[in-house]
């Protein structure tokens, strides 16, 4: 499966790519990661990926907007938002503009994996 | 039990219900079943009625066949014997002939013939036929009753080809049957001058064909269909009665669960309703659902108008973004149960108290398919509560906090200060506290001394800024006045008021630990204690002073006397932290001591000549050796009386007399700081309970030091604390 | 106002069950004469004849009950007991001690573990050190005209 992270922690990014490798997951392959919502958008048409993780917490980028512009490029892809949780309603939006899930900041490593598990069923 | 009965009771309408569906069914069926059985005998019958007329239409035909063969011929001759005599009703002149050999030879004619022949027929097959007429030329073939009116009928009606009727003959049954003879051209010839015409009904043939047969078939075969149907009745009521068994009992479990799922929803905490997906609430709902929302639910109510109502726009709007992705297919239900918007809704209490109500919502599927949401409604008012106390909880010490580090950065000689000043002014309630005289009076004497500390460390506290120990004395004071206007001190005042004690020195060495700490290492001195900086020694010096000097004064002006402190104590700011803590305390008590017993009152010291005024001279020095200091209070009283000692051990049972007398002045001097000494008269209520002087002791012991005590009687009395820093 | 672990509340326990224990015996109560802090390294001295009673659970430390004999044997003389050694005065003061465990369980249910009475005679007991407080409370508690101490240093560890 191809995963595009979409985040400009580099701590972020690192932790996504280190669980991917708990067996409970299934063939995972990082495709790329932006940092802003144009780059997201052009990795997400180039390479199609199946799974996308998007951070709305990123300042110089709306994460509604690029959530729904990759949603709209690839129906079937499957965005887990990735937020802080006092920003309930901006992580509704995002939901409503096409993605499936969301996991709040903080979050532990073991959370982490089980929302991809949950993506991905 | 309740459950039990209205089960049977359920039980009973049901089959009560279904009694006359069962009645009706059987009842149904065995119509049913009876119609088949008597159409199917009737037809059976009738069928071997038709065979059996099938048999005699069979047998007419040939006769008139056969009849028709002989007329055609012309005439057929057979031998005369008995059995064919010629016949005597044949007028024919060619009747007897002879044969070839000469024999006779009779003519038979065809009535003749079909006579013969029904005559041999009935002897093998039991057929009765019969050629009558209602005109016969023979008299044997005149026609009984039932072929008189038959012949007749046949007349009447030409169309008929026949007529066929069941009847019994000879007690027998037997299917009768006539067919008529038709005048035929062949017939002509013999017949003509009768005055028959072509075409004419003649007589006819009767042909009674035995039933009994046809009947023993048709028997057995009723037999065959009454078991038969029979078993198929049986089959039938068999099926009926358990297929109505099967309804009452998935109709008793239907009603049973339709029973539990209304207990539950009755007895349920939470509040419980379905969701559709246009919003309407479900039909059944729990019934603490409308006390949890404080409004009338109705069956199919619009939700979200009432969401409405219930919350700000902003909320309104996110919720209904949420509760449509749930009942929407793309999104995961467990990854958005954090979004929820509306886990603490705020809803007026009924007496105006704000309640918290929190919303859940889970999916419900069926088929697969997202059909509703489940809607859980709880009343979370006590985590809110719970939740916002510990906020402010938090937003509190967070403040003491702040206040106290602000405080250490500005002034921390000051705070200091203040931490030493309270600690020695609660263990001067404590001591009060120790030397309790539990009369009325004494009491309430301990009170007004706790009720005027307390209020002093709450003005010193505010003064500082240090809120939490200004509202904490606050409240210590405000129980000691109800104690007061109470008019009384109870036992178990005095153990709250030692356990509002305990609080205060708990808040005053956390806030001092935190201080410590703070301050902390860079600056510390190896004890631990804080190296205090240039001027702040004289701080402490004078905190030091001004602590020993306010502490004299009380006393003093609580016994009516007069006193003045006169200090040199500079070097006690190089001393480490442990040891001006300990000598502090020391002071204290040695102070007070002075105060009570040493200084004597006004009156006394003018008649003796002295001073109006006593003095109390404190000093801290070191010595000829290096590090070796000495801590002195001394002041210009009454001295301390070996012999008032020594009485005092024998009046309060401490020893005999002889022991008393035995022991030297310096042993004598000693005792005072045993436990239970006391030397004050009477037990007033700042001394005389004997503690002071051993609480001393103690802490000289702490410091390592060592206490001697001077006196001359009169004139001082003077402890000196020799101790190594 | 108090967020302190203890307060009068469980000291008010013990302080009942001494005195109801001597109203029931004795027909009078004993009352609270003073109470204080012990402020100082070692517990205040004690009587001749103490029991103690060990704390745990949620709650952890020790109470304990000294009396000197003459508060004892007009107990035992109270109870109609002629005999009075130091063990049956050790005995007596092992009841009072009884005594508290009981209330206390009754009480405080669950979250206090009470152990079995010790009691101590003489100098034992005088070398009681601070198990868990600072400053333990010290109950001076006075029956007919003789006195006795309570020592409640316990500890309520929440969470």
């Amino acid at each position: 499966m191809k995963l595009l992270i979409v985040d400009d922690s580099s701590i972020i990014r690192g932790r996504i790519a280190r669980i991917l490798s708990d067996p409970r997951l299934p063939e995972i392959r990082i495709i790329g990661m932006a940092r802003n919502g144009v780059e997201a958008v052009g990795l997400s048409q180039q390479f199609k990926p199946e799974l996308v993780t998007m951070d709305l917490t990123m300042p110089e980028m709306d994460g509604v907007e690029c959530t729904e512009a990759i949603a709209t490029l690839n129906p079937k892809v499957n965005i887990l938002i990735i937020s802080a949780l006092s920003d309930k309603a901006t992580a509704i939006k995002a939901l409503k503009k096409g993605a499936k899930g969301f996991l709040y900041k903080p979050f532990t490593d073991e959370q982490l994996i089980q929302a991809f598990l949950e993506m991905i069923d | 039990m309740a459950t039990t009965s209205t089960s049977v009771i359920a039980t009973k309408s049901v089959i009560s219900k279904y009694r006359a569906l069962t009645v009706g069914l059987i009842v149904f069926w065995t119509v049913c079943v009876g119609a088949s059985l008597w159409i199917n005998i009737d037809r059976t019958y009738r069928h071997a009625e038709e065979a059996a007329g099938h048999q005699a239409r069979t047998a007419f035909d040939k006769d008139v066949i056969y009849r028709r063969w002989s007329s055609r011929l012309g005439g057929v001759y057979a031998k005369v014997t008995e059995t064919t005599p010629p016949n005597p009703y044949l007028r024919d002149p060619e009747r007897d002939i002879s044969g070839a050999k000469g024999e006779p030879l009779t003519k038979i004619n065809p009535a003749y013939m079909t006579r013969i022949v029904h005559e041999l027929g009935e002897l093998s097959s039991g057929i009765v036929g019969h050629i009558t007429s209602n005109n016969p030329i023979r008299p044997g073939n005149e026609p009984d009753p039932w072929e008189a009116r038959a012949l007749t009928l046949l007349e009447s009606h030409p169309d008929m080809k026949e007529f066929s009727e069941r009847q019994i003959m000879n007690g027998k049954p037997y299917l009768r049957f006539i067919g008529p003879l038709i005048t035929e051209e062949s017939c002509m010839g013999c017949h003509a001058f009768q005055g028959y015409k072509v075409g004419e009904q003649r007589g006819g043939i009767s042909v009674s064909v035995p039933m009994e047969p046809f009947l023993v078939q048709a028997n057995s075969a009723t037999v065959f269909l009454g078991i038969s149907h029979a078993g198929l009745w049986l089959f039938g009521v068999v099926f009926f009665f358990m297929f109505i068994r099967n309804l009452i009992k998935s109709d008793e479990q239907i009603a049973m669960a339709q029973e539990e799922t209304t207990e539950i929803l009755t007895t349920v905490h939470e509040g419980l309703f379905l969701l559709d997906k246009n919003g309407k609430m479900g039909t059944q709902f729990s019934a603490s659902l409308p006390g949890m929302m404080r409004r009338e639910i109705q069956p199919g109510m619009d939700f979200t108008a009432i969401l409405r109502e219930m919350v700000p726009q902003k909320v309104f709007e996110n919720a209904t973004s949420y509760i449509e992705l749930l009942l929407g297919n793309r999104v995961k239900e467990s990854l958005v149960a954090d979004l929820n918007p509306l886990n603490e809704v705020e809803i007026e209490g009924d007496s105006g108290a704000k309640h918290y109500l929190s919303f859940n919502f889970n999916r419900v599927l069926e088929e697969g398919e997202i059909s509703h949401l489940l809607v859980t409604v709880q009343d979370v008012t006590e985590r809110v509560y719970l939740e916002q106390q510990l906020e402010a909880a938090k937003d509190r010490s967070r403040k003491e906090v702040e206040v106290l580090l602000n405080l250490l950065q500005k002034d921390p000689v000051t705070l200091q200060q203040f931490f030493t000043t309270t600690e020695q002014s609660l263990t001067q309630i404590n001591e009060r506290l120790r030397n309790d005289d539990d009369t009325m009076e004494g009491r309430m004497h301990i009170l007004a001394y706790i009720m005027r500390v307390v209020h002093g460390i709450k003005g010193e506290a505010a003064a500082l800024g240090a809120e939490m120990f200004e509202s904490y004395a606050h409240s210590f004071e405000q129980e000691l006045v109800v104690m007061r206007e109470r008019g009384e001190v109870r036992g178990e005042d005095i153990v709250r008021i030692t356990v509002l004690l305990e609080g205060f020195y708990e808040r005053l060495a956390s806030m001092s630990s935190i201080a410590t700490r703070a301050v902390g290492s860079p600056s510390a001195s190896k004890d631990g204690a804080a190296v205090p900086t240039e001027g702040a020694e004289e701080k402490i010096i004078k905190s030091f002073e001004e602590n020993i000097r306010n502490l004299a004064q009380r006393i003093a002006i609580d016994d009516g006397k007069q006193v003045v402190v006169v200090t040199d104590i500079a070097q006690i700011a190089t001393l480490p932290r442990r040891i001006t803590k300990e000598l502090g305390s020391i002071a204290v008590q040695l102070v007070r001591n002075a105060v009570k017993h040493g200084i004597e009152p006004l009156q006394d010291r003018i008649a003796q000549g002295k001073s109006p005024h006593g003095e109390i001279q404190i000093s801290c020095r070191e010595t000829e050796v290096p590090d070796q200091f000495d801590f002195v209070v001394r002041d210009n009283g009454r001295g301390i009386s070996v012999a008032r000692i020594r009485k005092q051990l024998i009046t309060s049972g401490r020893m005999s007399a002889a022991e008393a007398e035995a022991l030297n002045a310096k042993d004598v001097i000693m005792k005072i700081f045993e436990t239970g000494f006391s030397t004050a008269e009477e037990a007033d209520r700042d001394a005389g309970r004997g503690v002071g002087m051993d609480v001393i002791a103690d802490k000289v012991l702490k410091i390592r030091g060592n206490l001697m005590l001077n006196s001359k009687i009169g004139e001082f009395t003077e402890f000196r604390v020799r101790f190594d820093a | 106002m108090t967020l302190n672990d203890i307060d009068e509340h469980e000291i008010n326990v013990f302080v009942d069950a001494v005195v109801q224990y001597f109203l029931q015996i004795t027909g009078q109560k004993a009352e609270v004469r003073a109470a204080y802090l012990a402020a100082g390294e070692t517990l205040p001295p004690t009587s001749e004849f103490t029991g103690v009673i060990k704390i745990s659970g949620d709650y952890r430390g020790c109470i304990y009950f000294s009396a000197d004999r003459f508060l004892l044997s007009r107990l035992l003389l109270a109870m109609n007991e002629t005999k009075h050694t130091d063990d049956q005065l050790l005995d007596a003061v092992g009841e009072i001690a009884n005594t508290l465990a009981g209330n206390a369980r009754r009480h405080f249910g669950e979250k206090m573990e009470v152990s079995i009475p010790l009691t101590m005679h003489g100098t034992e007991a005088k070398s009681l050190q601070h198990m868990v407080r600072a400053r333990p409370y010290v109950i001076m508690v006075r029956w007919k005209q003789y006195e006795a101490s309570m020592i409640v240093d316990i500890r309520h560890d929440k969470q």
